[in-house]
């Protein structure tokens, strides 16, 4: 059952993820560090950006040992580890100014398309909801563990997908924001607990039920979190603002 | 000069309630003003909690010695069950929702709740449905399978008769009325606060109901949806919850638990609402970290959403899953203790003085506590094993709800007591009641702890002697009766004062809220002149506002137009947006309700036809209750105000109407979505789901189904565009195409619905597909319906460039119903190859 991350084939090829994310987060880092030469961050935004690179270099360790490719459970805290602890980070370091001026008109249009899609949070809980279900699906995650090409576009999904809604919800901060975190909160709990209480073996890459309630209660709870602080600091910051006007 | 502002008020008070006044007689049951409609949910409440008090006096007496025959194992059954479906149902939720209705307007400035005539449905509704789920009690064919009826047990086979069918109708029935209440509390504290009540302004009171109502309209849909599938099983033989033809019983538990569990917060809410509220106002100093609060209680509704799990412990879920949420139980105490610090620090700076309410709160502080910290034992797995069904479990629940629920409410009650009635309690009297209360209540449950540990199960109808079991139960017996003496004094109380109470005048206990601004008893129009509310403590650093209410000095005094007038505000600052017109006292709501409980009765004795023609009628009747409206000459024809005043809302397209109909969609989608977690749960975790090999639906004529219904809700959209932009050239022309092909698509999908080989009472996936069928054409159905209505009514000049709010009310449902389309589609057809691979 181990074949999660194309082990069985040759290394070269298995660790094609590794190697794509890695370079991917490398481009960003460097243009970011070039980015604050000409428009420098504040402290804050910038540790924020490091501590997200640091926590995807992570992953991408985590990866090279292999934890991933043995467990649903690792697995799924991988996806979570992305969706809902690096995104958010990244998009709170606000790293776009940096990325806009080394990036030049190609990357200002392409932000600029992003924009539209992150309008209305409740649209964007919508696009990571169809990313999330699609990709947790047995058939598409499985043939994700058979072909390390399908595997990056998954997390390629996951990680967009997460991007425009963090994106959308942290810029807008309002009720309807907060309604698009409850709305994911609830599905996302819905889909671990399918996962957490499922008697058959779903995923290839779970060696065992309990790996793969593991992976469930991931989601679930721990994976519920982010999205439950970030709606109370949303209601701090609301009140707070209102307050003192 | 002197003499005039003498009459002035007088004669305002004649005015107003020419429009405003309540009818007497028969044409009492007309009424839909708040004040009535919160008493009279306040005191059906309160004669519930005495039969069910009843009921349990009954079953302690049965225990209270050992080998006892008084009362034998069915009707015991009987008895529990029902104690805890009146408690819970038709107690607990309608009492607290009587008072929100009661209080909400009169705290946040305004005339009247937004929907009046859905708070008197609301009220008929539960009225008629408690009298229905009551009478089985009389016939002895009461429901016996404990308040949560699980699955197996509640099934066709093991519950045969009607028993079960009269909780899962009459639990329905309560709860439409308990979800339109939800949204109708909502839509009120958003939108008619008056002029410059602030969110941040709103008394704490305020901000738990809305957390309540926002958790009433997600909370509620996971127990409807269970109950009609569950009823769907027994009476159609559709096998959701049966394993060998495809469901799970399990399915019913995480449907119940998904209700139940926000439940419990429903109910300590606004219980905890009323002490954030009587606790300053004793302490005499505002609340300590009023923005904690607020916080905190938004976070408890969060995280109840959660956890419903921890009632499961037992069943043979994973032990991970049981160590994830034991642990997960424990947040909870995060929010809790926030508001228990609030309260301690706010008794500790202020100079609290100990009136009746604040005896009942101490007893709160105390009982509650002990029964949070029984929680947190209950939330260990092993020592949850260990109690599970024993009498533990039994004192644990009754020191969460009497001591969180009730205690805070009998502080209430004798807090408001005085706004009720204009009389003050007898102090003698209340403190006897309290302490009989509160020796009785904690002699029958502290020692019930101990019971429970020794291991006597909960819900036997007696039990042998020499078990250890005999002391216990007399004392928890005699306890019982101790407590019940207790309720009677505070009863007796209650009624005595209404005839000898000394006169409370003007805001007795010098509380900060405008409530306390009406006069007492209020009147129907609670303010003649509606306030601006730029502070949180009106009546504290404006003394005298009862009087200049009362003359007239402040806003929206006029009545001559012979409207039912209140603020519209925006729902965060708090200004004034437009004015919204009420409808007054109406016969419909009480015959739509009669009617609906026709429709009930009829289907528990399965009478079929019957039911149809109910179900027909009372679709004319809620037709014909929207019909009233707008510019129609029963509603507001003429639109004219003050000038400098706002418009009416009807002349606006950012109505009431569209609030209520985005939070009912709210309450919906939950719906929608528990129907999809059940679809999803019975197909990975039904232990014998079978999937047909041939797919049961053609999905050619459902995408062109889809693409007529898509079309007609963006022709809306682009019809309701103009309208904004103040074009209405054919607007009733367009309004006929969008439901010409509104229709074609109700057709389509009725044809394919009964030409696909559809065994429902074979395989619990083909039963769930027709569940989705149905709602989709509900949906779709009703889009048509009133869309033909709205054609009918531009026709008629009730709706047009002038009076546009309805179009604008009818948009989130025609995309609503689009959604769900899309969604059900995807989930029905391309679910199975997308799961292909396991």
């Amino acid at each position: 059952m181990a074949e999660a991350h194309g082990g069985s084939e040759e290394p070269g090829k298995a660790h094609l993820l590794d190697i794509l994310g890695g370079g991917l987060l490398a481009i960003s880092w460097l243009l970011y560090l070039a980015g604050t030469k000409r428009i420098p961050a504040t402290f804050q935004q910038k540790w924020l950006f490091h501590g997200a690179s640091l926590a995807a270099i992570l992953i991408i360790i985590a990866s090279l040992h292999g934890w991933m490719d043995r467990s649903a459970a690792w697995h799924m805290a991988e996806h979570m580890w992305l969706m809902t602890l690096i995104v958010p980070l990244y998009l709170l370091s606000r790293p776009l100014p940096q990325w806009l001026a080394v990036s030049g008109r190609v990357g200002r249009k392409l932000f600029k398309s992003l924009f539209y899609l992150t309008r209305n949070p409740i649209q964007a809980a919508f696009i990571h909801a169809i990313a999330i279900w699609l990709w947790h699906m047995p058939g598409f995650y499985n043939s994700a563990l058979i072909h390390p090409g399908w595997h990056f576009t998954g997390h390629a999904c996951l990680v967009f997908s997460a991007s425009i809604f963090w994106w959308s919800v942290l810029s807008q901060r309002n009720s309807t924001a907060f309604l698009a975190l409850l709305l994911t909160v609830m599905h996302t709990g819905m889909l671990g607990a399918l996962l957490t209480f499922s008697h058959t073996l779903l995923y290839l890459d779970a060696h065992d039920l309990q790996d793969q309630q593991l992976a469930g209660l991931i989601m679930w709870v721990p994976g519920g979190l982010p999205y439950l602080v970030a709606s109370v600091w949303f209601s701090m910051n609301w009140l707070k603002r209102n307050a003192s006007r | 000069m002197n003499e005039k502002t003498q009459k002035l008020p007088a004669r305002l008070h004649n005015d107003f309630m020419k429009v405003w006044g309540n009818p007497q007689g028969w044409r009492a049951l007309t009424i839909v003003n708040h004040t009535t409609i919160g008493i009279r949910f306040m005191v059906t409440g309160g004669v519930f909690f005495l039969i069910g008090g009843l009921l349990a006096m009954l079953m302690r007496t049965q225990l209270a010695l050992p080998e006892q025959e008084i009362i034998g194992p069915e009707l015991y059954n009987q008895l529990f069950t029902m104690h805890g479906t009146i408690m819970m149902f038709l107690f607990a939720v309608p009492m607290v929702e009587g008072l929100a209705l009661y209080l909400i307007p009169k705290m946040i400035g305004a005339r009247d709740l937004l929907f009046p005539r859905l708070s008197a449905f609301g009220y008929w509704c539960y009225l008629f449905g408690s009298i229905i789920l009551l009478s089985s009690l009389v016939l002895g064919i009461a429901p016996s399978a404990g308040w949560f009826v699980y699955t197996p047990l509640s099934n066709e086979v093991y519950s045969p008769g009607p028993n079960i069918d009269f909780w899962l109708l009459g639990i329905t029935f309560v709860e439409i009325s308990a979800v339109s209440a939800g949204v109708e509390l909502v839509v009120s504290i958003l939108r008619s606060r008056t002029s410059g009540m602030a969110l941040l302004h709103m008394p704490l009171f305020c901000w738990y109901i809305l957390v309540m109502a926002f958790m009433i309209v997600f909370g509620f849909p996971p127990l409807i949806l269970g109950s009609i599938l569950l009823e769907l099983e027994r009476a159609v033989g559709m096998p959701f919850f049966d394993i060998a033809r495809g469901g799970d019983p399990i399915l019913w538990q995480h449907l119940f638990w998904l209700f139940g569990h926000p439940e419990v917060y429903i109910i300590f809410l606004p219980a905890a609402g009323i002490v954030s509220t009587l606790i300053p106002v004793f302490a005499r100093r505002p609340i300590v970290g009023y923005r904690w609060v607020v916080l905190a209680a938004i976070s408890t509704g969060f995280i109840s959403f959660g956890l419903w799990v921890h009632h499961m412990f037992t069943i043979g879920i994973p032990q991970l899953a049981q160590a994830f949420f034991s642990v997960a139980s424990m947040l909870i105490a995060i929010p809790t203790g926030i508001q228990f610090f609030a309260w301690i620090a706010t008794l500790w700076t202020g100079r609290p003085v100990y009136h009746i309410p604040m005896l009942w709160l101490l007893g709160f502080l105390v009982i509650f506590l002990a029964g949070g910290l029984t929680g947190v034992m209950l939330a260990l797995v092993p020592f949850n094993w260990q109690v599970h069904d024993t009498h533990f479990v039994v004192a644990h629940l009754h020191y969460v709800i009497i001591g969180g629920m009730l205690f805070p409410l009998i502080a209430g009650l004798y807090y408001w007591l005085p706004h009720f009635s204009g009389r003050m309690p007898s102090d003698k009297l209340a403190r006897w009641g309290f302490w009989l209360t509160f020796i009785g209540f904690n002699m029958t449950f502290l020692i019930m702890h101990l019971t429970g540990l020794l291991g006597m199960p909960r819900r036997i109808y007696t039990y042998e002697a020499g078990l250890g079991w005999d002391l216990p139960n007399a004392v928890s017996s005699v306890g019982g009766f101790i407590l019940a003496m207790g309720i009677a004094m505070i009863l007796f109380d209650i009624i005595l004062h209404f005839r000898i109470g000394r006169p409370a005048g003007v805001n007795p206990w010098h509380a900060d809220t405008l409530e306390w601004a009406t006069s007492t008893p209020p009147q129907p129009y609670n303010f003649i002149s509606l306030p601006a509310d730029p502070t949180r403590h009106p009546m504290w650093t404006e003394t005298s506002l009862q009087a200049t209410i009362a003359e007239g000095r402040h806003t929206l005094s006029e009545i001559d137009h012979g409207r039912r007038e209140t603020w519209g505000s925006d729902p965060v600052t708090g200004k004034i947006r437009d004015i919204i017109h009420l409808p007054g006292n109406s016969w419909l709501p009480f015959y739509a309700a009669l009617v609906l409980s026709v429709l009930c009765i009829s289907l528990l004795i399965r009478t079929y036809e019957i039911a149809l023609i109910a179900l027909l009628i009372s679709l004319l009747l809620l037709l014909r209750w929207s019909w009233i409206n707008g510019a129609h000459p029963g509603a507001a024809p003429d639109a004219r105000v003050k000038p400098g005043y706002p418009p009416l809302h009807s002349r606006t397209f950012d109505s009431p109407g569209l609030w209520g109909m985005v939070v009912t969609l709210f309450s919906d989608g939950a719906l929608f979505l528990s129907l999809l977690f059940g679809w999803l749960y019975l197909w990975v975790i039904g232990p014998n789901w079978q999937v047909p090999d041939a797919a049961p639906l053609a999905w050619t004529t459902l995408v062109i189904a889809g693409v007529l219904l898509s079309g007609a809700a963006y022709w809306y959209r682009r019809v309701l565009q103009r309208l904004k932009a103040g074009d209405d050239h054919y607007l009733q022309y367009q309004l006929w195409g969008i439901t010409t092909l509104g229709l074609a698509h109700c057709c389509m999908l009725l044809w394919i619905w009964t030409t696909a080989p559809l065994m429902v009472t074979h395989t619990a996936h083909d039963a769930v597909i027709a569940v989705f069928l149905a709602y989709l054409l509900f949906h779709g159905g009703l889009a048509v319906i009133v869309t033909g209505l709205q054609a009918k009514r531009v026709a008629y000049g009730y709706v047009g460039k002038s009076v546009p709010y309805e179009v604008a009310v009818l948009e989130p449902w025609w995309l609503y119903t689009v959604g769900v389309f899309w969604i059900s589609l995807l989930v029905i057809l391309l679910l199975p190859s997308a799961w292909g691979g396991m």
